[in-house]
């Protein structure tokens, strides 16, 4: 049995044992291949998901998820957040995500009672535990488990686990909420979200594939692209093409990272992590 | 000033430009075109030489001149 064949074992033996599960799911690599496995053991009438409808959540992502739980036979529930109302949430303090995840759990944890179901998981994987992620507290404030990250799974084995099922999200790029791309301390509004959304939209018309964030730094867009890709368009030719999708999503000034594109960026330009 | 020094080690690269510091981003700000496909060839270098003093990072300003804008 290969490495990965015993760590999906290990995950299969952890939800049995969890005999029915809701799960935080997002369309993402990790919640996708959480939700197939779960199906595959529990059975679709013990495992339900659920995603949080939010201005921070893309549409295209959304489409997303709904279209990987139906590929899966996982029964999808769409449930409302409110954490705009949440003036901790909007004002984006470096621990926003601890209030958006306590509102999405607020309203999942009672659902998976009302529906019998024993377990609250989400998708958080080992490579999680080493970045700053307040979200985390909140969930397990509100006892949800991350069975990926218990079990020592990395965001590469998930990929991998996920490619040999076939699932399509293998290759998918992290896909996290539009807030995340707003520098912290600056609040999050519905005009911004929607800025960002359309700037990240407007560069994949280009072609651009992989990870890709728009930072939003208030008039100040600045792109970061996967190192692969990078040099390809910082050419002037190219860049102007950046420049005018970016700038059509209401950004005045437009700046392109050279490192390239860093997950959680934003936690290191504040200093919340190393990097 | 660092952002001064920074500049100046540019210079010292052929790129003729100002720098502004924005948290802990150094925006490379090119008057020409041809600066922008300097700093663009010489990417990692001039990443390194940004961490050097202390910025998280290095970005090119693509709206900083005139000509870029053009369609």
């Amino acid at each position: 049995m290969t490495p990965n064949a015993v760590r999906e074992r290990k995950l299969a033996d952890w939800l049995r044992e969890s005999e029915s599960v809701l799960i935080g799911f997002s369309g993402g690599v990790d919640s996708s291949y959480l939700a197939a496995v779960a199906v595959e053991t529990l059975g679709a009438e013990r495992t339900l998901g659920a995603i949080g409808r939010s201005p921070s959540l893309p549409a295209a992502q959304w489409a997303t998820a709904r279209e990987i739980a139906a590929s899966i036979g996982l029964p999808l529930e769409e449930v409302d957040t409110r954490e705009m109302d949440d003036p901790d949430y909007a004002a984006n303090p470096s621990n926003r995500c601890y209030f958006c995840k306590s509102e999405l759990w607020s309203r999942l944890v009672p659902l998976a009672r009302e529906r019998g179901l024993a377990a609250v998981v989400d998708g958080s994987n080992a490579d999680d535990l080493t970045d700053y992620r307040p979200g985390a507290t909140a969930a397990a404030e509100r006892g949800v488990q991350s069975p990926l990250a218990l079990l020592g799974i990395t965001k590469a084995e998930i990929r991998a686990l996920s490619r040999a099922r076939g699932l399509p999200s293998w290759s998918q790029p992290s896909a996290p909420c539009l807030a995340s791309r707003i520098a912290y301390g600056t609040p999050v509004t519905m005009e911004r979200l929607g800025q960002v959304e359309r700037a990240e939209a407007a560069l994949r018309r280009l072609g651009i594939e992989g990870d890709l964030r728009v930072r939003h730094d208030g008039e100040i867009a600045r792109i970061e692209l996967q190192q692969g890709i990078l040099d390809h368009w910082l050419v002037p030719d190219r860049s102007r093409l950046l420049v005018r999708a970016v700038r059509g999503a209401g950004f005045p000034r437009v700046v392109i990272d050279l490192r390239g594109f860093r997950s959680g960026s934003l936690n290191v330009l504040h200093g919340l992590v190393p990097g | 000033m660092t952002t001064e020094a920074f500049a100046r080690e540019l210079e010292g690269l052929g790129v003729s430009c100002g720098v502004e510091l924005r948290g802990r981003v150094a925006m490379i700000v090119v008057s020409e075109e041809s600066a922008a496909a300097i700093v663009a060839g010489r990417r990692q270098e001039i990443v390194e030489l940004a961490k050097g003093y202390g910025f998280a990072t290095a970005a090119l300003e693509l709206t900083g001149d005139a000509a870029l804008l053009r369609d």
